[in-house]
């Protein structure tokens, strides 16, 4: 459409962008993007070119409106299609985050550490999960301040400790069956430190006893059992996790 | 007439046979609250002018700021009749259909029930429902027509068309009454019940003559019956007064010529008596006052005797001058009073049917009660106060009072001495407090209002249990069973007859022994103290707030049987999340959720699956007043409310049944462990519906099992109680295997061929609906019918089968789709390789965790290779509507995406009861949007019926079909994927949706170049 209309400027001016660099062969190459898009993009959810970038030129600097050079292209690219090279910078090159897309993100990380925290922990009054809304109210009172960069599931560990100030809280338990033929006397000494005995048979050294532990303590507690009985002890989980279920009428 | 004392309620109280126990009743806005404001000022408590405004018995400072009623509440009235002294117990209620159990708790205790009809809007939805209440109820109704005022000064009708209007009202509720009639007949006629051929129904209808109708303006504050115009007519128009008052309605008119009454009015053209001798009067009476014509206004004043003031005749207000003139020569209070007084039966005159029907319930007959319940009945007839006679009280509702309008000062007529004392005494006091302040003691609280006995703050709520008393004395003190809703006579009298020890009927069988504490007489907005009571009276007892939950039976025999609960019209359907808005408030928000739980006899609270707390209420102005009432009064914290999470399910897609489709090559999926010479190969295939179906039956069963079966394995020390357990749900498992066996045959694929036998396990949490099948060839030991651990050589499996179990069980406990569990789905196992030796040798070991989350995602692969699908939870609703909204129903139903199961008539009636399914999802509000959109003649009932699969596949994109097809197409939603979306979205995890829809169409956010 635009080739047909002529307009009288000679300068466009873009608005709303988001620029994506990338370096290679010494020169710093810029795309100009729209902002909120490159992310969908990259995650093939926005399937319309013309929706992410807002020209099909490549820039030495997008601010300035310095076009590449085609030598510098065919050096860096090996070719000099516009087209080609701004999709390659799309999908490689380094990202300026907008406004939305950092928003979306944290929210969603906030929102999954609040549900991994509900469904490992429970209310240590009631052995019930809490709901996600409380613990999400939760973690805001701790005052915990969300890192982009690190994984949901550490960060969510990290806040099951502080939230133990604020929320009669615990790790849901894990329900776990030891048997071992030796090396009982280690296994049983590590276990009264760290878990509820249910129920034990202790013998010259042999062990079979059933327990509550954290699930935290599984990797050790299942090394210990292979290291002390020579392989020939076994480590069992009969529950994931222990808790109250159903309805209750509050009466 | 003087304000009741406490000395004089006292023997009122003491005489069953003058006591009358009424309730008022209507739809919404029909003017229960002003009738009830114009029998309270007729006892002088408010003033005549105030009746109508005031509300008094709408306490609650959102009562009256909304305008109506959300509770029932009572006091007690006295009135002369017949040279008698009565006192009637007058319980008000609310009209909203929202609280209509609060109707229902007041028409238990009661004998009679006003029927408040408004004459323009004739019968609305709710009046039907509470003719239905009272008449399965079995009390006498007394119908008022109201707002009679409206048609001569509002709609201006002439005198004829107002009395068609009335005669047409009446008949309306003569209908529902005929109705509820025929089908109590037909109902019994069903069951074989010898009946009388023609049964007698005249009784039970409204007939104006009989007296059993009161047409009234409880707004100007007047009424009256027939009799009132029979009596004043008779001598003036030389017909005895007998027959005046049959003929005064109906089609007769008084021919002047022949100084007689004739029939056959209409024919002839002529005005109908009660045109021609009440209503002309009546509107000459409106036009006189609203015209302000001096002359008349004198004319009717004299001759109807009745005293207005100068002052009151030359005020501007013609509205306030109708309503002084009017309430002084036909009051309303009055009249409504001598009519309940004449008609309604005193608690001595309790029939043997409503006994009866008090006494047995689950449809038992009276006759198979115990001996010594059955003996209980001549009691309930006689209402002695006589000592001896066993005490039975019943427990309608709990109230919670706040402790200010609880008083234990006797009310009392003060004379001029007495006041001119207390003026002084408060004189003084207030003397000694200026002085107290100047010499900057602290501020003492001067604890009149304070109720010694409760020992608590003025502004602590205090529970009342409201109801009454039906024979025996009760004395402050007295130490009595409180019997629950479910105690059943029998099991008690059982235990007694073998002596067994008190103590140990009190733990089971819903019965308590406690003592009573304060008796109270209602007074509307007040509580006054009284030591004792006697029987037929309607009373608050305190200090039951522990033993009584909604409501309860009390007696001192435990030969009494609980009395049938409350008939259920209304069910809490609207469900509700609620949380503290602040955490710390944690520990008030649950008690006062209890007390909720207590108060409300509509309202229910639990802890769901997930832990939330939900609250049932009835409907969306119930809610707010559930609300209200926790915020304010029992917890006194502010709380959220939103809906409430809805749990899904995911399954496979279950289309093809042939063999060959579930052994397609692409769907086996393979996984391994990195490093290691372990790797499974599985596959995923939807079960049929039958084998769901007994799953989902047996889940506790297979729960249990999977314990024991642990337990034996590990041979752990187990008591004896565990073995015999274990035995009972050994049978019960050989019964599961086979009925399981028959599912799977019956799906008539060779695929589930010997499927039971290679049963694994079951998942999620050891108990769902999905299996693990064991089709490996050298792990054929690992099924979970035989303990495979201590048969099985194979050490690898006896280390890793739990892992490997596990792992099936993190796969179904969150499916691929929103990490909700799976349903109906099976994983067939059909290649596990674990070459421990070979990895010990490279110097590797293979841990539990690895194997477990391998399988995990082995499963969660294999189940995205065949198309997973939505299940969705499903309520099935029970709708009673009338004919004329059916279509609208329909409608509703479609838009929340139901279906329609079943349509069918009542028989004897015109009401349709459809019953549809819906998904939990669409049903939030959906109760609400029916009523309106029926106008209240439909009432959904919704119970959780089971699960649907949503065969609508999630990932597919209406939007890019749309464009390839016809324009005119309209845009769907993906109902799938929008509540995958959704889900996810709660959760956290990553949505396919694009952030921003278009680029351009963004805020430009760059400064001015």
């Amino acid at each position: 459409m635009s080739s047909k209309i002529f307009t009288p400027t000679n300068q466009i001016r873009l608005t709303n962008v988001a620029v994506v660099r990338m370096k290679k062969a010494g020169k710093r190459f810029e795309i100009a993007c729209y902002r909120n898009k490159v992310v969908s993009w990259r995650e093939k959810l926005e399937k319309d070119i013309d929706e992410v970038l807002q020209t099909h030129t490549v820039f030495l600097n997008v601010s300035k409106g310095q076009v590449a050079k085609k030598e510098d292209l065919v050096t860096a690219f090996g070719h000099d299609d516009h087209a080609e090279i701004c999709k390659k910078i799309l999908a490689e090159g380094e990202l300026q985050i907008s406004d939305k897309e950092r928003q979306v993100h944290l929210e969603s990380l906030k929102k999954e550490i609040a549900t991994i925290v509900a469904d490992k922990c429970l209310n240590s009054d009631t052995k019930r999960p809490y709901p996600i809304s409380i613990i999400e109210k939760a973690i805001k009172e701790t005052g915990y301040s969300l890192k982009p960069n690190r994984n949901a599931k550490q960060q969510a560990l990290e806040v099951i400790k502080l939230l133990k100030d604020v929320l009669p809280i615990q790790r849901a338990q894990m329900r776990i069956r030891v048997v071992t033929p030796s090396g009982g006397k280690l296994i049983k000494n590590r276990l009264s430190q760290i878990s509820v005995t249910e129920s034990e048979e202790y013998d010259d050294d042999k062990i079979t006893a059933v327990f509550l532990i954290d699930p935290g303590y599984f990797k050790e507690l299942e090394e210990l059992v292979r290291q002390e009985s020579r392989g020939h002890g076994n480590l069992e989980i009969l529950n994931i996790k222990e808790m109250t279920v159903g309805e209750e009428i509050l009466e | 007439m003087p304000v009741l004392t406490t000395s004089r309620l006292h023997e009122l109280q003491s005489n069953a046979n003058n006591i009358r126990n009424i309730c008022i009743v209507a739809h919404v806005d029909h003017g229960k609250t002003t009738l009830a404001d114009n029998l309270v000022a007729s006892n002088g408590i408010i003033s005549q002018k105030l009746a109508g405004q005031l509300r008094y018995m709408d306490s609650r400072k959102d009562e009256q700021e909304r305008g109506i009623t959300m509770k029932s509440s009572s006091i007690s009235l006295s009135h002369t009749f017949k040279e008698q002294e009565y006192l009637v117990n007058l319980v008000d209620t609310p009209g909203h259909v929202d609280f209509t159990s609060e109707v229902s708790t007041a028409v238990r205790i009661c004998d009679g029930a006003l029927v408040v009809v408004d004459v323009v809007e004739g019968v609305a939805p709710q009046t039907k429902a509470v003719l239905k209440q009272v008449w399965n109820e079995g009390i006498k109704p007394i119908l008022v027509v109201n707002k009679i005022d409206r048609l001569i000064s509002e709609l201006k009708m002439t005198p004829g068309d107002a009395y068609k209007r009335i005669v047409r009202v009446i008949e309306q509720v003569n209908a529902v009454i005929g109705e509820l009639f025929s089908s109590e007949i037909m109902e019994k006629a069903e069951k074989n019940v010898h009946t009388d051929e023609d049964i007698d129904d005249s009784e039970v209808y409204f007939i104006p003559s009989v007296g059993n109708v009161v047409l009234a303006s409880a707004y100007d504050g007047w009424g009256f019956t027939l009799s009132d115009f029979a009596l004043l007519y008779a001598k003036k128009l030389g017909v005895s007064y007998k027959d005046l008052l049959e003929k005064l309605w109906g089609d007769f008119y008084y021919s002047a010529k022949s100084k007689c009454i004739m029939d056959q009015a209409e024919q002839l053209g002529r005005k109908p008596l009660f045109v021609q001798l009440v209503l002309e009067n009546l509107y000459s009476v409106y036009n006189a006052f609203l015209k302000k014509d001096k002359n008349i206004i004198e004319k009717i004043t004299s001759m109807t005797k009745v005293h207005i003031k100068p002052q009151e005749l030359n005020r501007s207000d013609s509205k306030m001058l109708i309503q002084s003139f009017m309430s002084k020569w036909l009051p309303m209070g009055g009249c409504i009073l001598d009519c309940v007084c004449d008609l309604v039966p005193s608690p001595c005159g309790l029939s043997d049917k409503r006994v009866e029907r008090l006494l047995s319930k689950f449809d038992k007959p009276f006759s198979s009660l115990p001996p010594e319940t059955q003996a209980l009945k001549p009691f309930f007839v006689s209402c002695d106060s006589k000592e001896g006679t066993p005490v039975i009280i019943f427990i309608s509702k709990m109230i919670s009072v706040p402790g200010q309008y609880v008083t234990r000062i006797n009310r009392q007529t003060l004379t001029a001495e007495e006041m001119d004392r207390k003026h002084r005494e408060a004189k003084d006091k207030y003397l000694q407090k200026m002085e107290r302040l100047k010499l900057g003691e602290e501020e003492v609280d001067i604890g009149e209002a304070i109720s010694e006995d409760h020992n608590t703050r003025s502004s602590q709520e205090i529970m009342i249990a409201v109801g009454r008393i039906f024979s025996g004395t009760v004395t402050e003190g007295d130490e009595l069973y409180i019997l629950g809703p479910k105690y059943d006579p029998e099991l008690g009298l059982k235990d007694k007859r073998q002596e067994v020890e008190v103590g140990d009927i009190f733990s089971q069988k819903a019965i308590t022994r406690s003592r009573i504490g304060k008796i109270y007489a209602l007074m509307g907005r007040e509580m006054e103290s009284i030591g004792k009571v006697y029987p037929g009276n309607i009373i608050g007892i305190g200090g039951l707030q522990d033993t009584i939950i909604k409501s309860a039976t009390i007696s001192d025999s435990l030969a009494c049987p609980a009395f049938t609960e409350l008939i259920g019209s209304s069910m809490p359907i609207l469900q509700t999340a609620i949380q503290p808005k602040e955490l710390t408030h944690m520990s008030q928000f649950v008690k006062g959720l209890k007390l909720l739980n207590q108060a409300d006899p509509c309202a229910r609270v639990y802890i769901d699956d997930s832990g939330e707390y939900i609250l049932s209420t009835a409907g969306e102005i119930h809610l707010q007043k559930c609300i209200n009432d926790l915020e304010e009064h029992y917890a006194g914290i502010k709380v959220l409310c939103s809906d409430p999470i809805v749990p899904f399910r995911e399954t496979v897609v279950a289309d093809d049944l042939k063999k060959g489709a579930y052994a397609k090559p692409e769907y086996l999926v393979e996984g391994s462990v990195v490093g290691c010479h372990c790797s499974v190969k599985i596959r995923a295939a939807p079960l049929p519906g039958t084998v769901v179906g007994i799953l989902d039956e047996n889940s506790e069963l297979i729960r249990v099992a999977s314990d024991v079966v642990n337990a034996k394995i590990s041979g752990a020390n187990k008591n004896r109680d565990d073995i015999r357990n274990g035995t009972d749900i050994f049978t019960n498992l050989n019964r599961l295997k086979g009925k399981l066996e028959i599912a799977f045959k019956e799906s008539g694929c060779t695929f589930w061929e010997n499927a039971v036998n290679e049963i694994w396990s079951f998942g999620p949490r050891n108990c769902g609906p999905n299996i693990l099948l064991n089709r490996t060839r050298n792990f054929r030991n690992a099924s979970f019918w035989g303990d495979y651990a201590e048969e099985s050589e194979n050490f690898d499996l006896k280390r890793y089968g739990y892992s490997f179990v596990s792992g099936f069980q993190y796969a179904t406990a969150a499916g691929p789709l929103c990490e909700e569990p799976l349903h109906g789905v099976c994983f067939i196992v059909e290649e596990w390789i674990a070459d421990t030796e070979r990895d010990v040798v490279s110097g590797v070991f293979l841990s539990g965790g690895q194997v477990m989350s391998m399988v995990k995602d082995t499963c969660r692969r294999a189940m995205q290779a065949r198309s997973p699908r939505l299940v969705l939870p499903m309520y099935q609703c029970d709708v009673f509507v009338n004919a004329d909204v059916l279509g609208r129903v329909y409608a509703v139903i479609g838009r929340r995406h139901g279906r329609v199961l079943l349509e069918d008539i009542q028989e004897g009636s015109t009401t349709f009861l459809v019953r549809s399914a819906i998904p939990v999802i669409e049903s939030f509000h959906f109760a609400s949007e029916i009523r309106t959109e029926a106008s209240g003649l439909a009432i959904p009932q919704l119970i959780f019926s089971h699960w649907e699969t949503l065969d609508l596949d999630p990932f597919w994109d209406p939007l890019e079909n749309v464009e390839e097809e016809d324009e005119d197409i309209e845009i769907t939603v993906n109902r799938a994927q929008a509540y995958i979306n959704q889900v996810r979205r709660r959760k956290g995890l990553p949505v396919r949706e694009r952030i921003v829809a278009h680029a351009e169409k963004q805020r430009t956010l760059s400064k001015n170049k």
